[in-house]
């Protein structure tokens, strides 16, 4: 699953083309029009998500690009 | 790499550690790891559940949360219910806690994924809260009374779990607060002086409503000897400018009124609008805050009515201001009879 703002829509469902998700799997979360602070919580939330990818990574014993391949 | 304004630093955050519960032989596959408050649950048992949705069907959705738009079903309600203590007298306030908190007025989204320390307070107000074992009297927010504390902690479970607001992942909050675990109050209509808090927002007399504010703290207004009401519309006032310069903005400001000070007011003439147009004006001359982007003069509140005033708590003079965070509005929904 990849967890995304707007101004990352684009890249994230090239990514997930890349990696073979289906595109359910990307969620775009309309932060940026509902928050005032998303500035803030943007990059936390990817950095957060990001961080959970690795331990998934970790846990798996393999990257999730090579996953479905 | 993080930004800040136009820092950059590294991240100081630690990773989160959370408890879980598996509910997947109850719920399904996607309730496998049932993320907990930090608090011990009771796990659910299948004829729990099924005590719980006396009047529901298990399978219907009541409300699609963000930020992960999960489809809350009236049985995933039951079993975050169960987990968070519940008696099932409280579910119906439950359900509409859950649908007032999509309302748009609300802006749960924005709520959910804040860095701010933003918690949701239930308000329920009418004749059929002390029905369900709702109290309103002294400690209302807890420690004590069960049905308060854990519909406040049941919408917290759901919110957490089926819109996917998970503490260090998708909820950032920056500190949080002890009222994202539970903020549950609830009217003193036999003490107070006013018309109940439910009429004055559209609703018949004798239904029983929850209304759900974005609050992002509790700030107590101790004045146990003032007998005239001018000592503590400058108290509160005071309180609201002072609140409003740390974030709230364009909002509105929730009063948790002690019927000792409603009655203060009423004493003096006061209804529960005069209390709020005083409030309001006196707000005007103090709150001078200025963006320092914009340079615009910011206001707690724009109108009298955004002072939402609710009368609960025992004996006393403490009362409390609870600031209301900026990006969402207050939004009321009936319990179903």
């Amino acid at each position: 699953m990849a967890i995304v703002a707007p101004a990352f829509e684009r890249q994230a469902r090239a990514y997930a083309t890349a990696v073979k998700l289906p595109p359910s799997r990307v969620l775009v979360l309309p932060i940026g029009k509902a928050s005032s602070d998303a500035a803030e919580s943007i990059p936390l939330i990817k950095e957060a998500v990001a961080n959970s990818l690795k331990d998934l990574e970790m846990a798996l014993g393999a990257p999730v690009s090579k996953l479905g391949t | 790499m993080l930004m800040s304004g136009d820092a950059t630093y590294e991240s100081f955050d630690i990773p989160l550690k959370l408890e879980t519960v598996d509910l997947g032989d109850l719920l399904g596959a996607s309730f496998r790891e049932v993320v907990t408050d930090g608090l011990p649950v009771v796990k659910p048992a299948r004829a729990d559940i099924a005590g719980m949705l006396a009047r529901y069907r298990g399978d219907d959705v009541i409300a699609a949360i963000p930020p992960v738009m999960g489809e809350c079903t009236y049985e995933q309600l039951a079993a975050m219910a169960i987990l968070a203590g519940c008696p099932a007298s409280v579910f119906p306030v439950l359900v509409a806690a859950l649908q007032a908190v999509v309302h748009d007025r609300f802006n749960l989204l924005a709520v959910q994924t804040t860095t701010g320390n933003v918690a949701v307070a239930v308000l329920v107000s009418g004749p059929a809260a002390s029905e369900m074992g709702f109290h309103c009297g002294c400690n209302g927010l807890g420690p004590g009374p069960r049905a308060n504390v854990t519909t406040g902690r049941a919408l917290r479970l759901a919110l957490m779990n089926v819109g996917g607001a998970i503490p260090g992942l998708l909820d950032v909050s920056c500190l949080g607060w002890p009222g994202k675990l539970s903020c549950c109050a609830v009217e003193h209509t036999g003490g107070s002086p006013w018309t109940p808090f439910h009429t004055d927002r559209g609703f018949a007399r004798d239904a029983t409503i929850v209304t759900v504010t974005a609050a992002y703290g509790f700030i107590e207004m101790a004045d146990a000897v003032s007998t005239s009401v001018e000592p503590l519309l400058a108290n509160l006032s005071g309180m609201m400018a002072a609140a409003r310069a740390s974030g709230s903005r364009g909002s509105e400001a929730l009063v948790l009124l002690t019927p000792q000070h409603a009655h203060t007011f009423a004493q003096a003439g006061l209804d529960r609008h005069d209390v709020q147009v005083r409030l309001h004006e006196r707000l005007a001359n103090l709150d001078q805050h200025v963006d320092g982007a914009s340079g615009k003069s910011l206001r707690m509140v724009t109108t009298p009515e955004d002072v939402l005033l609710f009368v609960t708590g025992g004996n006393g003079g403490k009362s409390a201001l609870v600031p209301l965070w900026g990006g969402s509005h207050s939004a009321s929904i009936a319990v179903a009879k």
